[in-house]
């Protein structure tokens, strides 16, 4: 259990971590690369430390040394070796197996779900109702409106074939890339303003999280510091 | 072959040379160009200078029947009227011009100074010599290039010349010259000189393409470097004007720190908005002696913005277990997270929360991403740390217990991707399990149709939504613990007002300058 004093020292530390790396917003310097050091050692420790206590000690290294081991746990050990010839140039057919494996199960996976939590469920959240009938407001079916028009045209928009307006038109001697039809002029400006959205939503976090290690600095350390 | 000693032979070789004899003199004016003045071309062409010296000598053809006009006439050098007057073979004309002409030659020519005018030159005429190559090879076969017409030999009949190159032959005002050299020798005109292809031209820019110039440019400097011609050289790039940065970042953590300060919102109450209303609306409509299946999924360097969320809804929920009477409710959780630090985070979040120890099941790391995630929902593996065997079996099985009474999963993502992996992977293995989320805000946009589908019941994006959800679910319902998003609510307003100002400025301000620029340049390129 950790102490006021603990607490406070630890507190201290982070804070002046945090300061030597504020400090770069002056210019490079080495206090900045000691934290940026420190950090990137850290992190990969204590993700060391994880893999080995976490995961491999007590879901691999344990049930096999155990009495009563499965030899099913084999199979993961010997592709897990394998795996390691990816480091050596002369072992790296080695790896390609497990490899192989890690990318088609985590494939599989990820093509299922986004087939069946992503695609089918948003594609059927589009289907909205266009009237103002049946308890639906005018408001609804302006949203409803831009809605679709908004998905579709985006959609349009990255339609990629060999068609006129993909094509250049030679007028008076002028080779001129031919006007793009409105639908995806329209998909491009929904596309603008999405970008606008998260760029915004980018902003507001980035600052959020200024504003976070300023509140530390100065209520979390700065003020108990000082007794205020 | 002649080998005579009459005619001249290279000083370097020793190949015999045409029985041409340059004059040296430049005042005979040289090759007139259609629509020049006489004279030839005067000066600006790169490379052509040879059209300002003086014409080579034409030998006349027999078969022309037409007379030269006056021009050309005059143009022509001694030797053809040498040849006319004595009837020497063109070899023997050639040594005695070399010898008699050449050997003193006076300097004359319009383009030179004045007191160049009228020098002597003293020319000297090389001894033949024979070829090293001569006795070796046999150039019986060869024609006597490019000299007259000999004895024995066919004249240039105008037959023989090709239509290409004779299509000016009938006109001798518009083409007076005659080729002087080569298999076309004699024939009148047949290629018009173009000054203009001399001339430099800039690659024409079609509108609608790009400036390749730039591009150009550094191909060039490519080629160069390629071929070891100039060698790379590290370019110091000039430092930021730290003036302006410094005073723009210490306006910014001042605009931060006097609302931390006063610990004010400086804007009022933040609108209730649905997605914040719906969270806590789920929340409360938890049945009794639920499981909440919480992930902590994010990193130390996000928990500025998703902490004051997650300990929010700790602290809710701990109200909710702590109520009396029908408002109370016996709820677990279980923890779990997919990313390594997300341990630890969730073990701070509850530290700074009214959460205790009871109640909450921590599963540890999920190894493997959306694998993870799946196991998680099927067959639940405890991976706590310093935790015995017997420990962790006896977690297994309260958490196999408590997932068959799962109502709730609530994802804390530092992404939108993390969010829709639990989302898919759930969809798969527990459809209709009611999901909520807390993410940053700039993943807000792009959940926000997860909300709309149904797929998510609840969004706290960022601090602006957790001050409301603070504000309007927890206030008053926490009177011991300092509300982390409402006092950080007023210095993110300001500080993301200023970004707001200085994007815009900034994007106002370069636009003007670039138009400025291009305008002036603009008008350069006009003057």
């Amino acid at each position: 259990m950790l102490s006021v004093n603990d607490d406070l020292f630890g507190t201290t530390v982070a804070a002046i971590l945090t300061l030597m790396v504020y400090s770069y917003l002056l210019r490079d310097n080495p206090l900045y690369r000691l934290a940026e050091h420190l950090l990137v050692a850290t992190s990969v420790a204590y993700a060391l430390v994880v893999a080995t206590h976490l995961i491999l000690v007590p879901r691999l290294f344990e049930p096999l040394a155990d009495a009563t081991a499965r030899p099913d746990l084999l199979i993961p050990l010997v592709l897990g070796l394998f795996l390691l010839g990816k480091s050596v140039p002369k072992g790296a057919r080695l790896g390609n197996a497990s490899l192989g494996y890690l990318v088609g199960v985590g494939l599989a996976l990820a093509t299922g779900g986004a087939l069946v939590g992503t695609l089918i469920p948003q594609s059927i959240a589009t289907m909205l109702p266009l009237l103002p009938i049946g308890g639906v407001s005018v408001q609804d079916v302006i949203v409803n409106a831009i809605l679709i028009v908004g998905t579709l045209t985006v959609l349009f928009s990255f339609l990629f074939f060999a068609g006129r307006s993909n094509t250049l038109i030679q007028e008076d001697e002028v080779t001129t890339p031919a006007r793009p039809p409105f639908w995806r002029v329209l998909g491009r400006w929904f596309l603008m303003v999405t970008f606008g959205a998260i760029f915004g939503g980018m902003t507001l976090t980035y600052m959020a999280l200024l504003v976070g290690r300023i509140d530390f600095l100065l209520n979390d350390w700065l003020l108990p510091l000082l007794g205020l | 072959m002649d080998n005579s000693p009459d005619r001249a032979f290279c000083r370097i070789c020793g190949e015999r040379l045409p029985q041409q004899t340059p004059s040296l003199s430049g005042a005979e004016g040289g090759r007139r160009l259609p629509g020049e003045p006489n004279g030839g071309v005067q000066g600006g062409l790169l490379g052509l200078d040879w059209l300002l010296a003086g014409e080579p000598p034409l030998p006349d053809l027999p078969e022309e029947e037409e007379e030269p006009p006056p021009l050309a006439q005059a143009a022509e050098p001694s030797i053809a009227r040498v040849e006319e007057s004595t009837g020497a073979t063109p070899a023997e004309l050639t040594a005695e011009k070399l010898q008699k002409e050449h050997s003193r030659a006076v300097v004359s020519s319009p383009l030179l100074p004045a007191w160049l005018q009228g020098v002597e030159v003293e020319t000297e005429v090389m001894e033949p010599t024979a070829p090293l190559w001569d006795e070796d090879l046999d150039f019986s076969d060869l024609p006597d290039w490019p000299g007259p017409e000999q004895e024995g030999q066919p004249a240039v009949q105008q037959s023989d010349v090709p239509e290409w190159a004779s299509f000016e032959m009938d006109d001798p005002i518009q083409s007076p010259e005659r080729e002087g050299t080569g298999l076309l020798i004699g024939v009148r005109g047949p290629i018009p000189i173009e000054p203009v292809i001399a001339l430099m031209h800039e690659a024409p820019t079609f509108p609608g393409r790009d400036d390749v110039r730039t591009n150009q440019e550094a191909a060039n400097l490519f080629a160069r470097i390629a071929g070891g011609a100039v060698a790379p050289e590290p370019v110091t790039l000039p430092e930021a004007p730290l003036r302006g940065a410094a005073l723009f970042h210490l306006l910014l953590i001042l605009f931060i720190v006097l609302p931390l300060i006063f610990d004010s919102p400086l804007f009022g109450v933040p609108p209730r908005m649905a997605a914040v209303t719906s969270f806590g609306d789920t929340l409360r409509a938890l049945p009794q002696s639920s499981t909440i299946l919480l992930s902590f999924d994010y990193e130390a360097g996000m928990s500025d913005e998703l902490e004051p969320a997650a300990v929010a809804t700790l602290n809710h929920l701990r109200k909710l277990t702590e109520a009396e009477g029908e408002a109370g409710r016996e709820i677990q959780l279980i923890v779990v997270s997919t990313t390594p630090q997300g341990m630890a985070l969730a073990q701070i979040a509850r530290q700074k929360s009214t959460w205790g120890e009871e109640n909450w099941l921590d599963m540890g790391f999920l190894a493997g991403g959306s694998i993870g995630v799946r196991e998680m929902l099927t067959q639940p593996f405890p991976t706590q740390p310093f935790a015995t065997a017997e420990e962790k079996e006896s977690t297994r099985r309260q958490a196999q217990v408590a997932l068959s009474n799962l109502a709730l999963i609530i994802v804390v993502g530092s992404d939108t991707t993390v969010v829709q992996r639990w989302v898919e992977q759930a969809g798969v293995e527990a459809p209709g399990m009611p999901m909520m989320a807390i993410a940053p805000s700039v993943a807000e946009s792009t959940l926000t149709p997860y909300l709309a589908s149904g797929q998510l019941d609840g969004l706290l994006a960022g601090i602006p939504s957790t001050a409301s959800y603070e504000y309007h679910d927890l206030g008053g319902l926490v009177e011991t613990e300092r509300l982390v998003a409402w006092r950080r609510i007023g210095a993110l307003t300001v500080a993301a007002l200023l970004m707001l100002v200085v994007i815009l400025a900034g994007n106002l301000i370069g636009a003007g300058v670039i138009n400025l620029s291009r305008f002036r340049r603009q008008s350069q390129e006009e003057e």
